[in-house]
């Protein structure tokens, strides 16, 4: 008769380094072989807890979680398998998980057993795992031992809740010791439970089981041989193979059933749901959350609008109800804790003034759909008023909807950094965590990687991991040099293993914003680990597990343009004594619309991109609201039916006309096309009938993955209800056509964005120096480099000056009105401890000659050549030149001369005169090296003598459509919206130069393309005063000069 | 062919090379090695690793009683089908 088996201590991916099958692999492979449950019991972790028991759950079959744990033992360490048989259990199980991490290191999860007695309740322990302390102990003979073990387990879990595991991989000891281990059962009367403890569903990923493994270990297999399992029997295997395999212990076999059917009642899912309390803001007396929230944006409005009047009341009465309505009231006085947080942390930075009330000077700034919420903007959500842009609800709460909204906050960098810090401190750690991530591998690292493992050469392996420039290891085939690599040994592997790993998470990290906060201890729920940061911790739910668990994540975001918005207000006070207030800044000036509709964009947020720079020309918005019909356009979801295009087609004049009158509503602002998120949701109720709430989720449908059903559905629902509303099935046909998965903005996003980007082009017309010290100082802020930066603000009359030993700071500085003074932290090898260094020799005196600062600052002989490399002495009495101050460094240097060691006799500022002083190019080189940039010059003036014939990007200006050119700079970026073109920015030392690639030519042009300095040749294009060479031919340009000149950003 | 270090328990050490022996099997069991009839087979146990070297090793180890009441190890090597003893 068969003893029956189910499969309880599966590994899937998320057991990082080694798990090789993602869980739907392993359920689709369990309901495959007609297992009713199936148990996960990943390495020290419970990531894939919900995504395990979603896939569980639609295939039908009983879920059982778990986790392996090392549990140390004095100075002995193992692994111990825990179920969680009921709630209870899996309340222990995630804080031992918790505490592994947080007691037993952040990146080596060690549990000691001191533990495991006071969280025993609910949880099943396995012992027997061949590599645990059990094994060991019976396989060395240590039989007391192992009794003594066994029944300690037994003492704290139950005697009925601890199994000593048999496991038959058919691997060399197998044999002996699951018989030495049903021996040891008897003796302490405990069960036997088999597994097969897989670590992948097929034996086909049992080579990439052992590659993750070496990875994970950094190491070539070759090194790590005996690591590795002996063969490939590690899968889910199949019941009768099971039975087969253990068919002398089958109450082993029996025992799985027993268990599953234990943990059976139990669903982690409804656990959590039931768990899970967003937390309460204490109210005053008198108030509850309701009450206290309609005060607070009360008070609000009466400062913000000088009274409430009609049209306040009917926004507020209508956004209360909807707020009573679904409980909101504690979120958002959640949300106006936080902010009130993040003020206290502005304030302490010394940002703002704390007699200014909350909502004038928000420390940070909505984004998303939240911004039409007036609630929002009276308590510091948001900057936006929501009235001023007739902003609707529907598309961030209605009264049908169903899910918590969902808010988003930017802040400068800084404040975000003590932000997290200080939520932790208000709700503790095991109540506010961040969000977890995982990362996934990525082409190169796992060329690098299984390179690695294979052993191939390490020289050859770099060579192809810098030839990718894409993400995906689906395009490896694409790379030059593929054909011939795949067929030498150990490529051919890389290959064939390089396609299984993508989409493989490779570990936890940090969102980058999203806070989860709970009045309950999240490790009740949910595992916890600290991160990388000290004094945050991550939970080990990504965000669409903090989805499925009904939880609610505050996206904290750091956006860098706030932060250099701050600090170039603050350089504006100091210099001038008085602090612009942004908020109250003039928004329809007309100069400042004249340079974003001029292209004069580097640096300003949101519309410095080559798409956006060339749309802004062609667009030229006169106020805000076109502004953010602008950067709303250059979105893939507005550019995926030539909107753009249609769209500046109509505003030049050109006749149109809606597709149904019923249109009009969404889209009379913006020409009849579609721009926003909010006007596919509003289509979907003045034409298809929907509810809001259902029209969003039709929205969201055309996103999901696999969802193509859904959408055709949903359309089906659209032109039922046009038909209702009498409008035609074509014109129907037509509007719902016009819907696509790709990504746009809300309007109130758009909105507020725009406000953003209109803030940063005032300050650079009104303060262009302080504009670009901030911007300096901030980055990297992911558009231009450095030497573009410095090139644009040399263009308007900036002087971007040497860094100096005397007058530097760490960061860049404003000098007098025009002169932007560069860092110590800008020189390479010179980071803030070190500067630091310098500065506080300083603070003594200034230094007086080269000899002085060898003797002074205390910084090591590279840090000095650095800085001299890059100018910074440029102006010491005794530095005739950069040649002979490398050669007094040298001659002089004292590697301790602080601490009293002599220095070499001879005076350095005697040094020999005949040190060869460098020449221009020697010279613009060595700071491209040292900073990314050359201070007064560019690059390409080294090269432009030998280019004959070729245009710069100021004498392009005067070439005409269908010209066929040639053209020369260094590649500053490449983008390729939706795949259809590549679009990259050359630089040369008179300015940008757009070009053109379609993707066709890509193919054949990228490899050249993706050098430094280039040479193309293409047509001229003109339209609505913008140029593009479309390029047609390339060379790569001086490769003595291109070492120099940095690769550019990619796909940005 | 040289001894693995791999195919070894770790509490075992090679104490010989292998040789190339004979033997007769049954549904891939063996029943006889060299002129010893198989009295009873104690274990079996597969090898299947190094597939990134040129010579992947891939073989099945039985542990056997012969008739003689001697305790032998064999393997067969599942690339080329030849069987050896191994020397502990």
């Amino acid at each position: 008769m068969s003893a029956g088996f189910v499969e309880l201590c599966a590994h899937s991916w998320y057991s990082f380094g080694a798990g090789a099958s993602s869980p739907a692999e392993l359920v689709d492979r369990a309901g495959y072989y007609g297992y009713p449950t199936l148990g996960l019991t990943d390495v020290s972790n419970l990531c894939g807890a919900l995504d395990f028991v979603q896939e569980c759950r639609s295939a039908g079959i009983g879920a059982v979680l778990g986790a392996d744990l090392t549990v140390r033992e004095g100075d002995r360490m193992g692994p111990v398998t825990f179920i969680a048989e009921n709630g209870a259990g899996y309340s222990n199980l995630c804080r031992l998980i918790s505490l592994a991490y947080v007691t037993g290191g952040r990146t080596t999860p060690v549990l000691d057993v001191r533990f495991l007695e006071p969280h025993a309740e609910g949880l099943i322990a396995l012992l027997g795992d061949p590599d645990g302390l059990l094994a060991a102990d019976i396989s060395a003979g240590h039989w007391s031992m192992a009794e003594g073990r066994a029944k300690q387990y037994a003492g704290w879990f139950g005697a009925g809740s601890v199994f000593l595991g048999l496991q038959q991989h058919l691997a060399h000891g197998d044999t002996v010791r699951n018989e030495r281990m049903s021996q040891l059962a008897e003796r302490c009367r405990l069960g036997c439970v088999a597994t097969n403890a897989p670590w992948y569903h097929d034996t086909s990923r049992a080579r990439l089981h052992d590659s993750l493994t070496a990875m994970r270990m950094n190491s070539s297999l070759s090194e790590i041989r005996n690591s590795l399992k002996v063969n490939c029997n590690y899968d889910l295997q199949t019941r009768d193979v099971m039975e087969q395999r253990l068919r002398k212990y089958p109450e082993s076999l029996t025992n799985t059933l027993v268990l599953a059917e234990r943990c059976s009642n139990f669903s982690a899912l409804d656990f959590v749901t039931s768990s899970y309390r967003f937390p309460d803001v204490p109210t005053p007396p008198g108030h509850d959350a309701q009450s206290w929230l309609e005060r607070l944006c009360e008070e609000s409005a009466a400062r913000r609008y000088g009274g409430i009047d009609r049209r306040v009341r009917e926004r507020l009465d209508e956004e209360f109800e909807l707020i009573r309505k679904h409980g909101l009231a504690g979120f958002f006085l959640v949300y106006h804790r936080v902010v009130e947080l993040a003020r206290e942390v502005m304030l302490e930075l010394g940002w703002g003034h704390q007699e200014t009330p909350l909502e004038w000077l928000p420390p940070g700034r909505g984004r998303g759909s939240s911004v039409s919420m007036l609630v929002g903007y009276l308590i510091g959500l948001s900057h936006v008023d929501p009235l001023d842009y007739g902003l609707a609800l529907d598309r961030f709460l209605s009264s049908e909807s169903t899910s918590m909204p969902d808010i988003d906050l930017d802040f400068p960098r800084d404040i975000r950094e003590r932000l997290i810090l200080r939520i932790i401190e208000e709700w503790g750690w095991d109540h506010a965590v961040l969000t977890g991530m995982f990362p996934t591998y990525k082409a190169r690292g796992v060329i690098r990687g299984l390179g690695k493992a294979l052993g191939l050469p390490p020289d050859e392996v770099g060579a192809l991991a810098r030839r990718v420039d894409s993400n995906s290891v689906w395009e490896l085939p694409q790379l030059p040099g593929y054909e011939e690599l795949v067929k030498r040994p150990g490529w051919d592997r890389l290959f064939a293993l390089a396609d299984s790993l993508q989409g493989f998470p490779k570990g936890v990290a940090q969102h980058p914003g999203g806070m989860l906060l709970s009045s309950t201890a999240l490790t009740d729920f949910m595992p916890v680990q600290p991160a990388a940061i000290a004094g945050r911790y991550i939970g080990q739910w990504d965000k669409e597990s903090v989805d499925d668990a009904g939880m609610v994540k505050i996206d904290l975001l750091a956006l860098g343009a706030l932060s250099q918005l701050q600090q170039a207000v603050r350089l504006v006070r100091n210099r001038t004594g008085v602090e612009p207030d942004l908020s109250r800044i003039d928004y329809r000036e007309k100069d400042v619309f004249d340079d974003l509709g001029r292209g004069d964009t580097v640096g300003v947020f949101q519309v410095e991109s080559a798409a956006q720079m060339q749309t802004i020309v062609r667009m030229h918005p006169e106020d805000i609201y076109e502004l953010a019909l602008e950067i709303a356009a250059v979105r893939p979801g507005v550019g995926a039916h030539d909107g753009v295009a249609e769209f500046l087609r109509r505003r030049k004049g050109f006749a149109w006309d809606y597709a149904h009158p019923l249109e009009r509503a969404a889209l009379e602002r913006s020409l009849g096309v579609i721009m926003f998120q909010d006007q596919v949701v509003q289509l979907g109720m003045d034409i298809g009938g929907f509810t809001a709430a259902d029209a969003d989720r039709m929205r969201r449908a055309f996103g999901r993955r696999n969802g193509s059903a859904l959408v055709a559905e949903y359309r089906q629902r659209f032109l039922q209800g046009a038909r209702e509303r009498d409008v035609p099935e074509k014109a129907a046909e037509a509007i719902f056509g016009k819907f696509n998965p790709h990504y746009m903005f809300p309007e109130g996003h758009a909105l507020a964005f725009a406000f953003t980007a209109y803030q940063m082009a005032w300050l650079r017309r009104h303060y262009p120096l302080e504009f670009y010290v901030g911007l300096f100082n901030e980055q990297p802020m992911g558009f231009w480099d450095l030497d573009t930066l410095k090139q644009d603000a040399r263009r308007i009359n900036l002087r971007v000056a040497h860094p100096d030993i005397n007058r530097s700071q760490l960061l860049s500085t404003a000098e007098g009105e025009r002169t932007l003074r560069l860092g110590l932290t800008f020189v390479k090898g010179v980071d803030r401890r070190l500067g630091e260094i310098l500065l506080h020799a300083r603070d003594a005196g200034e230094f007086g000659s080269l000899a002085d600062v060898l003797a002074r600052s205390g910084l090591p002989r590279q840090a000095l050549e650095n800085l001299a490399r890059a100018g910074a002495m440029d102006r010491l009495t005794d530095c005739t030149d950069r040649g002979s101050a490398l050669w007094q460094i040298g001659a002089g240097y004292v590697p301790d001369a602080r601490r009293g060691q002599l220095a070499l006799p001879m005076a350095v500022a005697e040094a020999p005169a005949a040190v060869v002083a460098k020449d221009r190019s020697v010279i613009m080189l060595d700071e491209y090296d040292m900073m990314g940039l050359c201070p007064d010059g560019h690059i390409m003036e080294l090269a432009r003598h030998e280019l004959r014939g070729v245009h710069s990007s100021d004498t392009l200006q005067s070439c005409c459509e269908g010209d066929v050119v040639r053209v020369a700079g260094r590649v500053v970026r490449r983008q390729r919206p939706l795949a259809k073109a590549v679009f990259l920015t050359l630089e040369d030392e008179f300015g940008l130069i757009p070009v053109a690639v379609w993707e066709q030519r890509w193919e054949t042009l990228k490899h050249v393309l993706r050098r430094p300095l280039v040479v193309i040749e293409g047509e001229v294009s003109r339209r609505d005063n913008t140029l593009n060479v479309m390029a047609e031919r390339a060379w790569p340009l001086r490769a003595d000069l291109a070492l120099h000149a940095g690769s550019g950003h990619d796909w940005r | 062919m040289p001894e693995r270090r791999w195919a070894l328990g770790s509490e075992l050490l090679p104490l010989g090379r292998v040789a190339a022996v004979a033997v007769s099997e049954v549904h891939s069991v063996p029943r006889a090695v060299g002129s010893h009839s198989v009295r009873k087979v104690i274990d079996l146990w597969d090898v299947d690793t190094e597939w990134w070297m040129p010579e992947p090793a891939r073989r099945r180890y039985w542990r056997l009683v012969t008739d003689g009441g001697k305790l032998i190890t064999v393997y067969r090597n599942l690339a080329t089908g030849g069987w050896y003893r191994q020397g502990y």
